[in-house]
């Protein structure tokens, strides 16, 4: 089947939000070439699933190509109507499954060279569509916090190398309560700018007992159970005959949160983010620390989080990738040095993908060295490779980053 | 988990350059003056001849007499190898050994950056663009065919040894129809026996028992005779069902050696301990490693990947050592040191150094290192090669007649 040939009722086991979009938008994705249209429905099925920045997005994509002449979406999507599929994947089921049709698009289209012209293609398309979209105001300066090097006496490496040119270095902060101050720092902002989603906590350990209100918090010690059944979905993967990587990848991409003994009344758009940081994100699963980093990674580029605060805690020392997948050590020893490296790498990455974002040039960012004096700022009212001495407390940092 | 699906999401701009250094960190200091003495060294190109003068001791065995080794050392960026920052993990490759060596800083990888193809666009001087998993062979001539082929050597004469999980044994030779599996190289996968002796303890209950260095060699030998031997992905002189007994006594000694050793217990490290007592057996005249601990860098460690530069960077100096020891090697051997490709840029959409896809110069652009007998002077070779122009290079050395293919021979190496 071709787009053309598409009907409102084929729509009908999508979730009730994602079928609405998609029967109003049914015009539009008629003229949409095959080689584009499941990727459009990738997104558009989870539209119930999505948080409001990602929905927003979908809205908005829609919205500009729903403007568009008929000849004008034939010029634009021209690149990819270009593209040559095989008429076993344009008979796939392509409306209920688009995920798995994309994944066997891009098998198809690397086998038969045509990957990189579905690259420029996709990457013009994304410029064309940047282009045409209304800027974004956001009612706050974004805030990005990373906390490293827990349990760690002393760094054996300089901290912070990568950051530091693009901020202020400070080397007398006043750690005592450090750690309250900057989550009161975020409680305060959901306070102030209230938006479901817009403010974060992403913990590398147990997040405290009592939950802020208006603050979004994931941790990995919360997850510890979902971890563990999905290790041993994993562990139960590998053995069957036949199961490669591929496979694998496909199994774990159809995982539900109620597959993972993840209760139905849960806040089901952050369930279902939780289950893709976890079978999206290789290494998620085992190493703490890059469970912040990529849950981090995810709620900048998902939900455009505009309070992110990520706590990296010890991760578990590196061993046999089999040992680590079977559970079979139930309190692994810790590496904190290890982990500072691996979080010092990751506040950095946190800070890079917090610069993607709509209103890059005035955000700001703090990264502190846990229970040291030690701390970078980089906010656009603050000078870049200089070093401070001046003796401030983590409010005090905070304050200066949103002055 | 990430896949090379298409994605919709436009390929960022690129961040402000923040390569720019803090020169006043002591550690970089003490490595760029390490850096710097060992370029000084290159420059007085002083020492190597005393290791050309080795050479042609030991009796000639087949073509040319020539030994190769590639050690191929997965995905490494410049940043943490030979850059100012990184030199402090290549203590041994920056420190005695690049005075005596041949210096690419510019060797590029411009196939398909994942590792079957990456290591067997080396071996065969063409850029291959098969299956990423190993599923199909390389579709034209190996190194180890053209030499078994033209110079009728022996199985026993070429070996692959290898930590990564991500290749297979149709990495030892290619599909072509005049060469093929009849003159292939022997393929074994260390670390998977590695992981096999863990899947059967933890299946059988035994799991505390890995933490004992004794009961570590009985559960690999055990993972070794209980089993077919090509469950491993191995292929050892085309036996189908048993190991050859020259190899189990190598395997054997290799497992010796490896758990009866104070350092770590990594796959890379099994690695070694298997390559030196192949060369030590076998003494085969093409041998090619595989280190992948630098590897870890997929499930998002940081530290562990340069941990595991740090490893590799020691088992590249003690192959050298054991090449140096070795009279079947000794002064007539090229080893060449290389990455398979570099890892993603920070900043990149695909999550910068967990991954090696991007389409971008720090995953591309690598360098490589060559030591031994056919290097005439130390010398760094500002100029771009690729990674296609090693094997016609290495096959000359051997005394191989010219195929063609896709690479050029580096005319720096001389037989």
């Amino acid at each position: 089947m071709l787009p053309r040939d598409l009907q409102p009722e084929q729509f009908a086991a999508y979730p009730p939000q994602a079928r609405q979009l998609a029967v109003a938008h049914i015009d539009l994705f008629r003229q949409l070439p095959i080689s584009f249209l499941p990727s459009m429905l990738r997104q558009v099925i989870e539209y119930d699933d999505k948080f409001p920045a990602e929905r927003q997005s979908i809205d908005a994509e829609l919205g500009v190509l729903s403007r568009l002449s008929s000849s004008d979406l034939l010029q634009r999507f021209q690149a990819f109507a270009n593209l040559s599929i095989p008429s076993k994947l344009e008979n796939y089921d392509w409306v209920n499954h688009p995920a798995q049709f994309v994944e066997q698009q891009s098998a198809y289209l690397w086998s038969t060279h045509q990957l990189d012209n579905f690259r420029k293609a996709a990457t013009e398309y994304g410029e064309q569509l940047q282009a045409a979209l209304p800027p974004v105001q956001l009612p706050a300066r974004r805030l990005g916090i990373a906390i490293v090097g827990q349990g760690v006496e002393a760094s054996s490496t300089p901290l912070f190398r990568n950051l530091r040119p693009h901020g202020t270095f400070f080397n007398q902060v006043i750690p005592q309560n450090g750690l309250a101050q900057l989550f009161d720092a975020v409680t305060a902002r959901a306070k102030s700018f209230p938006s479901p989603y817009a403010h974060w906590v992403v913990e590398g350990g147990a997040l405290p007992a009592t939950r802020a209100p208006g603050v979004t918090c994931v941790s990995y010690d919360g997850l510890e159970p979902v971890r563990s059944a999905l290790l041993n979905f994993i562990q139960g993967q590998i053995q069957r005959p036949g199961m490669g990587p591929e496979e694998l990848r496909t199994r774990l991409a159809e995982l539900t949160p109620a597959d993972l003994g993840i209760s139905s009344t849960s806040d089901q758009v952050l369930s279902r983010f939780q289950v893709k940081v976890l079978t999206e994100g290789s290494g998620t699963q085992i190493f703490s620390t890059t469970f912040a980093q990529w849950t981090a990674r995810e709620a900048l580029r998902r939900a455009q989080a505009l309070t992110l605060l990520v706590h990296f805690t010890p991760r578990q020392r590196q061993l046999p990738m089999n040992e680590m997948l079977s559970n079979a050590v139930p309190h692994p020893t810790l590496d904190p040095a290890g982990s500072l490296v691996d979080a010092d790498m990751g506040a950095y990455y946190n800070w890079i993908n917090q610069q993607r974002l709509p209103g890059a040039q005035d955000s700001a960012f703090i990264a502190w060295f846990e229970g040291h004096a030690q701390a970078v700022v980089i906010a656009p009212t603050l000078p870049r490779g200089v070093v401070s001495t001046s003796a401030m407390t983590l409010t005090q940092l905070v304050q200066l980053a949103l002055a | 988990m990430e896949s090379d699906s298409p994605d919709r999401t436009p390929i960022p701009a690129a961040l402000p350059c923040t390569e720019k250094a803090f020169v006043t960190e002591p550690e970089l200091d003490r490595s760029k003056r390490d850096f710097l003495r060992a370029a000084g060294l290159l420059v007085a190109g002083s020492l190597l001849p005393q290791l050309k003068a080795q050479s042609q001791q030991e009796p000639l065995t087949v073509g040319s007499g020539h030994k190769v080794i590639v050690v191929l050392i997965g995905g490494v960026r410049r940043a943490e190898t030979f850059s100012r920052e990184g030199l402090a993990n290549l203590p041994h490759l920056t420190g005695p050994l690049f005075g005596h060596c041949l210096f690419y800083p510019h060797t590029r990888n411009e196939g398909v950056t994942a590792h079957f193809n990456a290591i067997s666009s080396v071996l065969t001087g063409n850029w291959q663009r098969v299956d990423d998993w190993g599923k199909l062979a390389p579709t034209t001539p190996t190194l180890f065919e053209q030499f078994r082929k033209d110079l009728r050597a022996g199985r026993s004469d070429t070996w692959m040894v290898a930590s990564n999980k991500a290749l297979t044994s149709q990495i030892g030779a290619s599909s072509s129809p005049h060469f093929g599996p009849k003159y292939g190289a022997n393929v074994v996968f260390p670390k998977q026996l590695m992981l096999m002796a863990v899947e059967e303890a933890l299946r059988d209950g035994r799991t505390a028992s890995m933490a004992d260095r004794a009961r570590v060699q009985t559960e690999l030998q055990s993972a070794l005779e209980g089993s077919n031997y090509e469950g491993l992905g191995w292929n050892v002189f085309d036996a189908s069902d048993q190991l050859d007994p020259r190899v189990r006594g190598t395997i054997e000694s290799a497992i010796a050696g490896f758990v009866h050793n104070d350092g770590p217990t990594s796959g890379d490290e099994l690695t070694f301990f298997m390559t030196r007592e192949i060369m030590r057996k076998f003494a085969p005249s093409v041998l090619t490693v595989v280190f992948s601990d630098v590897e870890a860098a997929h499930f998002g460690s940081y530290a562990m990947h340069l941990a595991g530069i740090r490893t590799v960077d020691r088992l590249c100096a003690q192959i050298w050592q054991e090449v140096e020891q070795n009279p079947s090697y000794r002064g007539q051997t090229t080893l060449l040191i290389l990455p398979e490709f570099g890892r993603d840029p920070d900043g990149s959409s695909t999550n910068g150094f967990f991954n090696h896809r991007a389409n971008e110069e720090s995953t591309r652009d690598t360098w490589m290192l060559a030591l031994g007998a056919a290097v005439d002077r130390p010398q760094v070779v500002e100029r771009p090669i690729r990674h296609v122009d090693l094997c016609p290079t290495l096959a000359g050395l051997l005394g191989c007649k010219p195929v063609e293919m896709q690479g050029v021979r580096l005319p720096e190496f001389h037989a």
